[in-house]
């Protein structure tokens, strides 16, 4: 029989299976506009965390060495009580404070200002109402009024979302039923929505693409396929897929309107209208 | 060798057992402190709320609360009566309490009774508050008859246990226990229903008054 | 002192003893740590090899889906796990077994302050874990919400089908129940009947850290046992704390009240369950090294701190929640403040063991793989506390890598070092060196890479308590190592097999061994086994500290036990 074959087969697999095994994963491509804020902390706190981790390591195996009793040495009777060894531990808890804690505090607290918590404003920012379900993504645009609970709001098919590249866009968002979490990975960004509350967030592409948007809050049986699309596009597909999508004159659809609610599976009612953020 | 070593203790004159009781009291009392917190919390996020005495019949529960705090009066007597071993009054004086206790329950028995049958006048009433469609208050009216039962209720089983409790005492002392030995006993008996009633004026001011 | 005496079933099984009680916990505690850790090789089958048979008892377990785990199986198995290491695994392990039979030895204590409340508080947890164990016999399975369980996914508007939901409530506000008895239990014993000389500051730290896990108990249990009842209303009755209207139109209760009651008390949880691992590990290293433990009240006040911290900090679970930025900012504050003590303490176990003279007996390896565990999983604490990382981490399979360095391998550690430690005592035998060896080294070695890799997972985006990873294209990517991890996590549970096998070897087999195998100064090695109810002969007064090791003014041995008169010229106390 072909032996060889199979050999490689099996030691291509061995190979891949140890590939997989031991190389460090990288996180999902960034193509936000301020997920590299995360990253970089990240990687700071990887660091500093490295080294502080690293001189543990080498003093426990030094211990290990210089101090087994095997050597027959005793032990040396030190409390080490004495003020000026509460000095050097506090010093050094204080030293790691300062070069890790207050470090990525002063980071965070920057980008939380620059960035996460600093919801643009104005003519070109892009509203997006987002309300979950068990166990699919509903989304909903203002449409050509630019309001929210009018007739011409854009409806687009379940766990579809569409956003022009390099154009701010606020997200808010509510549930329907339980708690789910609005999780773009490839955006390094995370909200929960709430039945009974609002909440918010922003992000910006820089890429263009199709992305996955996932649900990270335990919803029920169905929240590993809890998924949904986000294509980033050009600024004329964006509003091609817009006018694609919008309804029919508001007039004589409204039947079919509710009827396509039953189909989809699309709660009709939102309930709620774009809040005003403070 | 004779060594003399004493342990500093804070509690120094306390039992073992008042210590005991102390603790569960503290733990009881975040019990509900949750209650009542989350009860605030919630009713800060509704307007569906009723303010004092639409709803609530304050003047009733001001009876009411003024009979517990007469209890806890009554309470004190019976202590001071088991210091001075007088059973008789001890035993009038615990009769009294757990009569206090009681009539408490019926009370509110006769309120819960008077919500959940419910009638036109408790209907308006309700309407008035905001609750249209509901002829009574049962702990499905909204939050807010969440919370009220909820608090309430909680509250009124520690009367319940109270009366219990109490009512053992009671039983044992006529059965003729050393009062020396008992009076420890007494005494954390009476911390528990001190509680209960301290604890009512909380729930009496944060539900019923404001 | 008054020697008991029993019949049968005052002395095994309705036993005021806290000697006997704190066995029985351990038993308990036993049985679902491994009945935890089963469900977690399955967890891993699944996350590992998705949609596939599991091999041997999937045909048996679930017929009708082929042997495959199906998605409610799945979400109720991490349920159960959660909530069975947690509370039916950890804490009876840690705060029953231990905290029960060392809190009165090693203070000089006859016995619990309440023997009798303490008899209840076992039977009580009995009970919670028959209600638990009952939910198995439900037809629509266990809880399935998380062993968070937010509402409103645990009411019934929430849709998991069944009792489950409303059974695990009940379990849980038993088992609250049982451990408030406890608390009150521990800490009066501690306040009241500390032998004469044993100040606060002559306590091993084994004490303090199941004195201070006490006293968290006792604050906020409550807290939760509150929240549970309110579920449970919710769940039964249709009150409607928890229950908001669909949408933002306004039904008024909250789900956000539910998440905070829950981390107000969980935060703090998981500190009561490795606060006694930080004390028990402090004493090992000491006795281990031979040297007295460094720093042994900046190490008890750094733990006292950490109890004080750990009740302003819940919100760090919610940042994601939609929380104003002031509270956000606040509470990473507040997170972060905590690595202080904690690296107060850490650096006194480096310093303990500097200058010593080291033993590697089984104890010592588990007290020093804490050291390790423990490190990494702090340190990954602080990951979690930046609010902006955490928005991309939260929910994140890095938060289970982080909590399972500190939660499973740092208090798992630990408790597999009480036990070797004072198996001795327990049980009379000592569990056999060489096994414990192969047990901590194939533990240590596949803990770490089976939790490290989850972090790495997380990292890479992979959110948690998903059946299918690869449902996701930006997972696909993961499932080489997903499968790694669960190999690897397989090899853990037969070393912990091994560990099962060697108590059970040892109790039926071995010989009674010395009264103090281990040289130690502490109290309980006093007493020969088995102790008598009532413990010591005559109350013992205690002169020293619990750390006298390698005093260079005794000749003859390296040691001074707590209440040893010794005839020096200065002593000093
Ligand atoms: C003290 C707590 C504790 C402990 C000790 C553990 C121990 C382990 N846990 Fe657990 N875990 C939690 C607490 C704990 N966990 C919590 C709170 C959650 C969150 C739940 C939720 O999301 O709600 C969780 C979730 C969780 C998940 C995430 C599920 C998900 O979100 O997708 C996973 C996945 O790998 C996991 C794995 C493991 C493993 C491999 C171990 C190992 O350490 C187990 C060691 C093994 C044993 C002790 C088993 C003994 C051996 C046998 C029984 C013999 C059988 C042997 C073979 C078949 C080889 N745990
Ligand atoms: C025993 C359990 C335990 C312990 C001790 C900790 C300790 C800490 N935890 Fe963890 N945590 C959990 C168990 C634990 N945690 C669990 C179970 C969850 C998830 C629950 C769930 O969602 O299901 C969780 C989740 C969790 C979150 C929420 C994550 C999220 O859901 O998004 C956060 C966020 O801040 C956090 C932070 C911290 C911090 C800052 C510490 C700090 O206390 C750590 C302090 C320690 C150190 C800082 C390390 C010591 C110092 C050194 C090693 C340095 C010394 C070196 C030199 C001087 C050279 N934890
Ligand atoms: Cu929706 Cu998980
Ligand atoms: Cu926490």
């Amino acid at each position: 029989m072909n032996k060889p074959r199979v050999m490689r087969q099996l030691s291509n697999r061995w190979k891949t299976m140890i590939h997989a095994g031991i190389w460090f994963k990288d996180p999902p491509k960034d193509v936000s506009l301020d997920g590299y804020r995360i990253d970089s902390v990240i990687q700071y706190t990887d660091l500093v965390i490295g080294i502080y981790f690293g001189i543990v390591v080498v003093a426990l195996i030094y211990f290990i060495y210089a101090y087994r009793s095997s050597l027959g040495n005793g032990a040396v009777y030190d409390h080490g009580d004495k003020k000026k060894n509460v000095i050097v531990t506090g010093g050094l808890g204080l030293l790691v404070f300062c070069s890790v804690d207050v470090v990525i505090e002063t980071i965070a607290f920057r980008d939380l200002r620059e960035a996460f918590w600093n919801f643009p404003k104005g003519e070109n920012v892009l509203r997006i109402e987002v309300l979950p379900q068990q166990f699919a993504w509903n989304f909903r645009y203002a449409g050509p009024d630019d309001e929210f609970g009018t007739s011409d709001d854009i409806i687009p098919t379940q766990n579809h979302m569409h956003i022009p590249e390099n154009t701010p866009v606020v997200v808010q968002m509510a549930s329907w039923d339980v708690i789910h979490s609005f999780y773009l990975p490839n955006f390094r960004i995370k909200q929960d929505a709430t039945p009974g509350m609002i909440t918010a967030i922003w992000f910006q592409a820089t890429e263009k693409g199709v992305f996955d948007i996932a649900c990270a809050e335990l919803c029920g049986n169905g929240h590993y396929k809890m998924k949904g699309y986000l294509t980033v596009e050009s600024k004329e597909n964006f509003d091609n897929w817009l006018i694609e999508n919008a309804p029919e004159l508001p007039d004589d659809d409204w039947d079919d309107w509710d009827d396509a609610g039953e189909e989809t599976g699309i709660p009709e009612e939102w309930g709620w209208t774009w809040k005003e953020l403070k | 060798m004779n060594h003399t070593i004493t342990n500093y203790d804070p509690f120094g004159n306390a039992s073992t057992g008042k210590l005991g009781m102390w603790l569960f009291l503290v733990m009881d009392a975040l019990t509900f402190a949750t209650i009542l917190s989350g009860g605030l919390y919630l009713r800060l996020r509704t307007d569906l709320w009723p303010n004092a005495g639409e709803i609530l019949n304050i003047p009733l529960t001001s009876f009411n609360t003024f009979l517990l705090i007469i209890s806890s009066f009554t309470m004190v007597l019976a202590l001071n009566s088991a210091r001075s071993k007088d059973i008789d009054n001890l035993k009038l004086f615990l009769s009294l309490t757990i009569l206090g206790g009681v009539t408490f329950l019926g009370i509110q028995v006769y309120e819960y009774g008077h919500f959940i049958v419910g009638g036109p006048a408790l209907e308006n009433a309700l309407l008035q508050a905001g609750f249209s469609g509901h002829s009574s208050l049962t702990w499905n009216t909204g939050v807010y008859g969440s919370t009220f039962y909820a608090t309430t209720s909680f509250h009124g089983l520690h009367v319940l246990t109270g009366v219990i409790y109490l009512s053992v005492i009671l039983f044992n002392v006529s059965k003729g226990v050393g009062l020396e030995a008992y009076y420890d006993r007494i005494e954390i008996a009476g911390l528990f229903w001190h509680f209960v009633d301290l604890v009512w004026i909380l729930v009496f001011t944060i539900i019923y008054l404001i | 002192m008054k020697i008991h005496k029993d019949s049968f079933w005052s002395k095994h099984i309705f036993s005021e003893d806290h000697k006997t009680i704190g066995k029985q916990f351990f038993w308990l505690g036993l049985f679902f740590l491994f009945f935890g850790g089963a469900l977690a090789m399955l967890l891993r089958w699944q996350l590992g090899y998705p949609e596939q048979p599991v091999p041997i008892i999937g045909k048996w377990m679930w017929p009708d889906d082929g042997g495959i785990i199906n998605p409610d199986i799945f979400n109720q198995m991490f349920t159960m796990h959660g909530t069975i290491m947690i509370f039916w695994a950890i804490t009876p392990l840690l705060i029953g077994a231990f905290g029960n039979f060392l809190i009165p030895l090693q203070i000089g204590a006859p016995d619990m302050a309440f023997p009798k409340l303490n008899m209840i508080s076992f039977w009580t947890m009995f009970l919670a874990s028959l209600v638990l164990l009952s939910s198995y016999m439900l037809p629509l399975g266990t809880a399935s919400g998380g062993w968070t369980s937010y509402p409103p996914l645990s009411s019934p508007a929430g849709g998991i089908p069944g009792l489950g939901q409303t059974i695990w409530t009940i379990a849980l506000i038993l088992m609250g129940a049982a451990t408030m008895m406890g608390a009150i239990n521990y800490i009066t014993t501690v306040v009241r009947l500390r032998a004469p000389g044993m100040f606060y500051f002559k306590m091993p730290l084994s004490v303090w850290g199941l004195f201070l896990a006490s006293i968290l108990n006792a604050v906020f249990v409550p807290v939760i046992a509150a929240g549970l009842v309110m579920l449970l209303l919710d769940q039964t009755i249709g009150t409607e704390f928890f229950i908001a209207g669909r949408l933002a139109s306004g039904d008024p209760g909250d789900p956000l009240l539910f998440q905070h009651v829950f981390w107000i008390f969980g935060h703090p949880e998981v500190y009561i369950l490795i606060l006694p691992v930080w004390g028990i590990t402090s004493d090992l290293l000491s006795v281990f090294s031979r040297k007295p433990a460094y720093g042994y009240k900046v190490t008890a006040i750094a733990m006292s701190t950490v109890v004080a911290l750990s009740s302003l900090v819940w919100g760090h679970h919610m940042y994601t929640t939609g929380m104003s930025p002031l509270l956000g900012k606040s509470f990473m504050f507040l997170t972060l403040l905590i690595s202080i003590p904690s690296s107060m303490f850490f650096l006194n176990w480096l310093g303990t063991l500097w200058r010593g003279s080291i033993h590697f007996d089984t104890p010592m390896l588990f007290s020093m793989g804490v050291i390790w565990v423990f490190g990494l999983g702090g340190l990954t604490g602080l990951y979690n506390a930046t609010v902006t990382a955490d928005i991309y981490l939260h929910d994140t399979m890095f938060v289970v890598g982080h909590f399972h360095y500190t939660l499973a391998a740092s208090v798992m550690f630990g408790s597999f070092a009480a036990i070797y430690f004072w198996f001795p005592k327990m049980f009379g035998r000592a569990l056999d060196p060489f096994i414990g060896k192969v047990h901590f080294w194939g533990s240590f070695i596949t803990i770490n890479y089976v939790f490290f890799n989850m972090m790495v997972t997380g990292y890479a985006g992979q959110h948690r308590r998903i059946y299918n990873p690869t449902e996701y294209d930006f997972l696909k990517p993961l499932s080489g190592l997903n499968e790694w991890i669960t190999i690897f996590a397989f090899f853990l549970g037969i070393f912990q097999f091994l560990f099962l096998l060697n108590i059970l070897w040892t109790i039926s087999r071995s010989k009674i061994c010395e009264k103090n195998p281990w040289k130690a100064t502490t109290l309980e090695w006093t007493v020969n086994y088995p102790i008598p109810h009532g413990n010591f002969d005559e109350v013992p007064i205690i002169y020293y500290g619990p750390h006298e090791y390698s005093r260079p003014d005794i000749k003859d041995k390296d040691w001074l036990g707590q209440n040893e008169l010794m005839e020096v010229k200065k002593w000093q106390m």
